[in-house]
């Protein structure tokens, strides 16, 4: 769309008293390579291209996303609702700023089938129990150009590249499954990840589930691995420190900041900025910057994750958090790259301080409640801890909590930051994240299992 | 456009089809008296489906502006993947079924949301009613150079979201609503018992983890019922990804659990003549009387294993567990002292559909002695997808058609783990 049709469109939303109005366009290409039974079974394309129109007066919002229609035709089912002074006219936009970006392009076809070929001759010579590996890349280029009544005028355009493994494993009547993924903003990077230890890992996991006992349900300290542990921040505070919950006090966290939510040694941060991170983008899907935001320090909060219209409510800095998985959705407050800071406790101190307890591996999703806190999340990998130990592999099971109390017992954090890759859902659509932590232990939380005894 | 893409693929010896789907929905979302967010959409996908030199692929667009492009990437994808998918397109005819388009008055709907924030004067703990109504309109076509079919859905959404606050505690709760006709006395009954339910949730306990006799709400039932589906497909039972593979026509669950796809019930919101490769749907059996009968597939596994294509290139639509004869209440006295389950969370995350395992938060209610005593939260629903559907007492009869895609009556069951913090 041209400079002065975005013009036409943002000064006729305004035509009826809007206090904002926001134009999104969007055109982006999907690519995903299926890899299944030794083949390449597939790759399935996918264009996305449409545009979402967002205006507002106070603190309502009037959205519409559209691919086949007229957008000023469209525009009339937004504005009809609206019947005030008009605030803004003659709307001109600055000149476009275009957030360079050399990751313009998709890898070539046959590097990729290369590369899933070696990886699954590679895994199925680890271990004769693998029964089945399935492997899927995805490689995304999203551009898209946001103009509003302001003038902004910005353009980025992104990429994206998710690698994903998973191997079943069976011996006689068991079965087990272990996967591993990663993912990048810069597409050409995806394979130049060290994967060697991680396959040795997914591999010996896979084959310790084979043989897992039931888990003991109840309530016990518990280790979380690096990387992917970081879930249970996501969700215990990640979704409640959002605008979109916290500016309407539909948070457990609503009108706490400055208050201690967390123990001494919680330290979060939300980056957007960082290099190559599967949650990183140069602006929001606002046009704002991202920016790096702490939102816990030393277990204090300082900050929510904010959003233009929802900060009509809050009156705080935007923290250039507004995101959405495509134009069908209008933007909310949401996570880029969340991460616990380190500390300097050592791993082996946490399992010697532990005389019953469990030691989670790998982690799946979860998901919250933010109005009361409570959350869950799934453990895919654990262990027990017997006497200071590392015992038995235990199946996988759910934790729960509350966020208020488990914040609390966040008793140790080590040094051994890492960070994974992850699709978080909420009010505008799937968006990639990054969860980030080193080991930590929780000082007790309920975990899914049978009885004891 | 479509036609000069079905014309270009030709040229470049390609059979071509495409399912265009047209959608217009709209969302009204209300908070307390207040409109928080108004929602229009009007979108066109298209899925293409290619076939050359016996292979298959697919791509989905919502641009037909540039089908060189299209064609050019197709092409490299046949060139690439070494699939051997003996595919073919639709050549099935069907005689318009068009849903009568009835666009809901969004001015009533409005006022109608907004009044629920009435409620506050009958129950002051209120603290939140989130409230949002959606509707939703489709048309779908399914096009080669052969063939031509059509055909229309429509449904509506409801949800209403409630807090209440009590000595500084929050407590939250929903319901939600698939229906094909707005009725808002019927949303507004479920909206007050969903109240009544918040005030005894500021009592909340938590129990021991043992086994139990339970009661799975109906809507329970359904979301674990939503997350297993995948497992009766031909696609993931082939490659290894089910609880069910090498199960076909073997016992599986109790006698007592029958489930079935009813894709032509007008009775229930999302029926559907034709799948998205335009093979024609029609009802089926999976399970009967714990016998796993049948699987679903697209016309690509039903070429493969040389089965009857079932029409379910989407998924599946109206499957549910069939209904037994007792009422919610009778199961409750049936079941004399255990746990009601009433709702799970984290099934992305707690539910592995090839061991079957399940581990999820719930919320529920402890029943001693036929009536139910405390409320429950902070506790696990601990068990298998074999377990829970061998261990069946009795299968109630408030399967309720609401839910687009599955539904299910309520489970008695017994000897089922609950883990609690007590």
């Amino acid at each position: 769309m041209k400079k002065e049709d975005i013009e036409i469109l943002l000064n006729k939303m305004c035509s009826t008293g809007a206090d904002f109005a926001e134009v999104y366009i969007e055109n982006s290409k999907t690519k995903v390579f299926t890899y299944l039974d030794n083949k390449l079974q597939k790759i399935d394309n996918k264009i996305d291209k449409g545009i979402g129109l967002r205006i507002a007066k106070d603190n309502e919002v009037y959205y519409a996303a559209l691919n086949n229609d007229n957008p000023l035709v469209v525009c009339d089912d937004l504005t009809t609702n609206l019947d005030g002074k008009v605030l803004y006219k003659d709307i001109k936009l600055s000149d476009k700023k275009i957030y360079e970006n050399t990751n313009n392009e998709f890898l070539d076809d046959n590097l990729v089938k290369e590369y899933m070929h070696n990886l699954n001759h590679k895994l199925r010579l680890m271990d004769k129990r693998i029964d089945q590996v399935v492997l899927n890349f995805t490689e995304i280029l999203k551009d898209v150009t946001i103009a509003n009544h302001t003038s902004l005028y910005n353009n980025e355009l992104r990429g994206y590249a998710r690698f994903y493994i998973t191997v079943n494993f069976k011996d006689n009547d068991k079965v087990a499954t272990s996967n591993y993924n990663w993912g990048s903003t810069n597409i050409k990077d995806i394979f130049n990840h060290d994967i060697d230890t991680k396959l040795k890992e997914l591999v010996q996991y896979g084959i310790d589930k084979l043989y897992a006992q039931n888990c003991i349900g109840e309530k016990m300290p518990v280790i979380l691995g690096p990387g992917f542990g970081a879930v249970i921040f996501h969700e215990a505070c990640g979704h409640a420190m959002e605008a979109n919950a916290t500016a309407r006090k539909m948070s457990v966290l609503s009108g706490m900041i400055g208050k201690k939510v967390a123990s001494d040694k919680v330290t979060i941060v939300d980056d957007g900025t960082i290099p190559n991170l599967w949650g990183t983008t140069q602006i929001d899907d606002e046009g704002y910057n991202t920016q790096k935001n702490y939102l816990i320090k030393d277990g204090i909060l300082v900050n929510y994750l904010n959003d233009t219209l929802n900060n009509r409510l809050l009156h705080m800095e935007l923290t250039g958090s507004s995101r959405r998985e495509s134009y069908y959705y209008p933007p909310v407050s949401r996570m880029n790259n969340t991460y616990l800071e380190p500390r300097d406790d050592k791993i082996a101190d946490m399992i010697k301080s532990i005389d019953y307890g469990l030691y989670a591996k790998e982690m799946n999703g979860g998901s919250v409640n933010p109005e009361t806190g409570d959350f869950n999340f799934g453990v895919n990998t654990a262990y027990m801890i017997r006497n200071g130990k590392i015992t038995e592999c235990v199946k996988g099971a759910s934790l729960i909590g509350n966020t208020l109390d488990i914040l609390h017992k966040i008793e140790m954090v080590g040094s051994d930051l890492d960070f994974g890759a992850g699709m978080c859902g909420a009010a505008s659509g799937m968006v990639p994240v990054t969860i980030g932590e080193p080991t930590i232990k929780v000082a007790e939380i309920l975990v899914g299992g049978v009885k004891n005894g | 456009m479509v036609k000069k893409l079905i014309d270009l693929a030709k040229k470049a010896n390609m059979a071509l089809e495409v399912c265009s789907k047209k959608e217009y929905s709209a969302q009204i979302e209300v908070l307390n008296s207040n409109l928080k967010n108004f929602y229009v959409a009007s979108t066109t996908r298209y899925q293409i489906k290619a076939i050359k030199d016996g292979k298959c692929c697919f791509f989905t667009t919502e641009d037909l502006s540039n089908p060189d492009y299209i064609i050019k990437e197709l092409d490299k994808a046949f060139l690439l993947s070494d699939n051997d998918n003996i595919n073919r397109l639709s050549n099935n005819s069907y005689e318009l079924r068009k849903e009568s388009f009835i666009k809901p008055d969004f001015k009533k709907v409005k006022e109608d949301l907004l009044s629920l924030d009435g409620l506050r004067e009958e129950y002051p703990y209120i603290k939140n009613i989130e409230a949002s109504y959606a509707y939703n309109y489709m048309d779908i076509n399914i096009e080669n150079a052969n063939n031509f079919m059509e055909d229309s859905n429509y449904n509506n959404y409801i949800m209403v979201s409630v807090s209440g606050v009590k000595d500084n505690v929050v407590k939250s709760d929903y319901i939600s609503i698939y229906t094909k006709y707005y009725d808002f006395e019927t949303i507004k009954n479920k909206v007050r018992e969903l109240v009544q339910y918040i005030a005894a949730k500021f009592a909340e306990t938590s129990i021991s983890t043992n086994k139990y006799n339970v009661l799975l709400k109906n809507n329970v039932v359904k979301d674990i019922l939503t997350t297993f589906i995948p497992a009766f497909s031909t696609r993931n039972i082939n490659m290894k990804l089910s609880f069910l593979t090498d199960k076909l026509n073997q016992k599986v669950f109790s006698d007592k659990i029958s489930i079935v796809e009813e894709p032509l019930n007008a009775e229930f919101v999302s029926t559907r003549a034709f799948d998205d490769e335009g093979t024609l749907t029609y009802n089926k059996e999976y399970v009967l009387n714990g016998v796993f009968k049948k699987t679903y597939n697209s016309l690509e596994y039903a070429l493969k294993n040389k089965e009857k294509p079932t029409g379910n290139s989407y998924g599946v639509r109206n499957f549910h567990l069939v209904a037994g004869n007792k009422s919610y209440t009778q199961l409750i006295n049936t079941m004399e002292n255990g746990i009601i389950i009433n709702r799970i969370e984290g099934m992305h995350s707690g539910i592995n559909m090839r061991s079957g395992d399940i581990s999820l938060q719930a919320t529920g209610l402890l029943v001693e002695q036929g009536k139910v005593t405390k409320t429950l939260n902070m506790i696990i629903l601990q068990s298998n997808i074999l377990e829970i559907l061998n261990n069946v007492l009795e299968v109630g009869n408030d399967l309720e058609e609401f839910n687009s895609t599955i539904s299910s009556p309520s489970l008695l069951l017994h000897d089922i783990t609950i883990c609690g913090s007590l």
